[in-house]
């Protein structure tokens, strides 16, 4: 076969016509549930999933699915038909699940009822024992690796709750103030202000606080945490979209555009007086931003 | 290329063939050139491969690139997807000769009997089917020791399985553990597994750090000379039983983050290498040797900035050449 043969064969290979038309109509998205086919993206990488179940913490477990990427002929991997017309060809890898962030939801490939109890078959698929030297747990593993890099994408820092710092470090009043003044090296005033609740804690700050009493990353409420509600309704798919165009022509992280929205967003609240609510002020800043 | 496709809707942009075609070279060169279509036993133009790779992709293709995100992650994806493509087109081809050797070694003993008109074989005498875990006939053929690598005649030929005693062998036990007829693919996929984690005897690599606990093997009056060479030997069976990227795991078996950024990868591809090492390692017989002094042998073979004139890098050199010592994917 000659270049020009190759080229040839190339020019009549096309998209098929339901991926086509699922890209087409995206001006609704459904929510994200079992069953469903969707590309899942943060930033550059990208991936397709079928969901299976949704968890306790808001996020939903997913399966890898890829299209010309096959385990070797002589491997024990398993891996399973997704019965969709969308593609012409996909297969679910029952070894590769993660819990995934609605913030990755990216297009809903195919949300039909034909993939009813597709879930549940990947569920019970029976995974042989592996043999450390199969030729396919290498494979495996470059896909587990490419969704654990989607789902530990950072999300928005949010506050946790409206608890002074006080009720949430241990000891008595007395060695909270002189661990939080030592580990910050402020004052005696702006260490009760911010045990008291009365000033937020910098990024810096709650890392250092975090540090000294032992607590987990992450744990204590920040000044730049933003409320859980906004925060929530920015991961909603429906906002991806624009989000990522936002992002890509800008050049910069979706990280960046979600907190550029939520400062917005809390701008715009503080302004505004009643008759908004929440998701319109959202897709009002986003729009904005465009 | 992902806009072209996504307005074209077609693959026939020259942006996308041009990043086909280079996905498919750099998944090529991770391939030993040798492997890529040995069917005639002469090399073909890496660009005829590429063809047939695209012929046999071109119905998956359109969907896969529609949906990339950029031109890196649409690189990536071929090139993985062309890489296992290779790997096991390189595999079927080889598996053709591996699995008439296999028979004929299976034909030439009256230990082996075939089921009549069947691909069947088993050890003479025995009446039952085989349907038991493919890990118990892997494990066997791990428990063979002293299996010697295979050679080629010349240049041009594909290095044998093995010696034909230690085929033999192998197979008897295999056989013997399944205690049934085995079909010659599964015979096949088993000895082949066991030949490329080849030498004798077991050791535990887990064991290396801790000296003292082998040091009751060492004879203590051993020259100086023989046991320098028992080093160099060890030393070289534990690299022979282990490809490119299982060489490098080698040294950071114990340090996870060390290990990830040596290969280059994530957790899970880092953990699945450094389980294979492990699990190759087992068939390597350590026995008389010094093990710190054949780490440190390791070490020089593999550092880069060596001088490479020490006996193991010298004797490593041909295998580093032979696709015979290569695990593989």
């Amino acid at each position: 076969m000659s270049e020009y043969d190759a080229r040839q064969a190339l020019a009549s290979a096309t998209v098929s016509p339901g991926l086509h038309q699922a890209l087409a109509n995206r001006a609704s998205v459904p929510v994200v549930g079992p069953d469903q086919l969707w590309r899942i993206r943060i930033d550059d990488t990208a991936m397709l999933v079928l969901t299976l179940s949704a968890t306790d913490t808001g996020q939903m477990l997913v399966t890898a699915v890829t299209i010309s990427t096959a385990p070797p002929a002589d491997s024990d991997v398993v891996t399973l038909p997704v019965p969709t017309g969308v593609l012409r060809h996909a297969r679910a890898w029952p070894g590769v699940q993660r819990s995934v962030p609605l913030r990755a939801f990216d297009v809903a490939l195919d949300t039909g009822g034909h993939l009813s109890g597709t879930a549940a078959t990947v569920q019970r698929a029976v995974q042989v024992a592996p043999d450390p030297l199969d030729p396919g747990l290498l494979l495996q593993a470059e896909l587990t690796d490419d969704l654990d890099r989607i789902a530990a994408s950072p999300g928005l820092p949010f506050q946790q709750d409206t608890a002074a710092l006080k009720d949430r470090l241990p000891g008595t009043s007395a060695s909270q103030l002189a661990a939080v003044q030592a580990a910050l090296g402020i004052g005696q005033a702006q260490a009760m202000a911010l045990l008291r609740g009365t000033r937020s804690l910098s990024a810096e700050q709650a890392a250092a606080v975090e540090a000294a009493f032992g607590l987990d990353a992450g744990s204590l409420a920040m000044a730049e945490g933003y409320p859980s509600d906004v925060v929530a309704e920015l991961e909603q798919p429906r906002h991806k979209a624009v989000i990522v165009a936002l992002a890509s022509h800008r050049r910069c992280s979706e990280l960046d555009i979600r907190k550029e929205a939520a400062q917005r967003e809390r701008a715009l609240a503080a302004r505004s007086t009643a008759g908004t609510d929440l998701a319109a002020r959202i897709a009002y800043v986003l729009g904005q931003m465009q | 290329m992902v806009q072209e496709v996504a307005s074209s809707g077609d693959l026939g942009g020259d942006a996308t063939y041009a990043l086909l075609d280079a996905s498919f070279r750099a998944a090529a060169r991770q391939v030993p050139a040798g492997l890529l279509d040995p069917v005639d036993s002469r090399p073909r133009p890496v660009a005829d491969v590429f063809h047939s790779f695209l012929l046999d992709k071109l119905d998956v293709l359109p969907d896969e690139l529609r949906l990339c995100v950029s031109d890196t992650q649409a690189a990536a994806l071929v090139e993985r997807s062309a890489k296992y493509w290779l790997i096991d087109r390189a595999r079927a081809t080889d598996r053709g000769s591996h699995r008439h050797a296999l028979e004929k070694v299976l034909r030439g003993s009256d230990e082996f009997e075939q089921r009549p008109a069947l691909p069947l074989w088993a050890l003479t005498g025995t009446v039952e089917d085989w349907a038991g875990n493919p890990a118990t006939l892997h494990q066997a053929a791990r428990g063979v020791t002293g299996v010697r690598p295979g050679r080629a005649g010349n240049d041009t030929q594909r290095p044998a399985l093995a010696p034909r005693a230690d085929l033999r062998r192998i197979l008897h036990a295999v056989l013997a553990a399944a205690a049934g007829f085995v079909h010659i693919d599964a015979l096949t996929t088993v000895v082949r597994d066991r030949v490329r984690a080849w030498t004798a005897g077991t050791y535990n690599i887990e064991a290396m750090s801790e000296p003292e606990q082998y040091a009751a093997l060492h004879a203590q009056d051993r020259h100086e000379d023989e046991q320098a060479e028992r080093d160099v030997e060890v030393a070289e069976a534990v690299l022979a039983a282990l490809d490119a990227h299982e060489r490098v795991a080698l040294l950071h078996l114990h340090d996870s983050a060390a290990l990830q950024a040596a290969l280059g990868v994530a957790k899970s591809q880092a953990s699945v290498v450094r389980a294979r090492v492990r699990t190759r390692l087992e068939c390597v017989d350590v026995t008389d040797a010094d093990p710190e002094r054949v780490l440190e042998l390791i070490r020089a073979a593999l550092d880069p900035e060596g001088d490479r004139t020490d006996p193991l890098s010298v004797r490593l050199r041909s295998l580093q050449d032979d696709p015979n010592g290569s695990g593989g994917a």
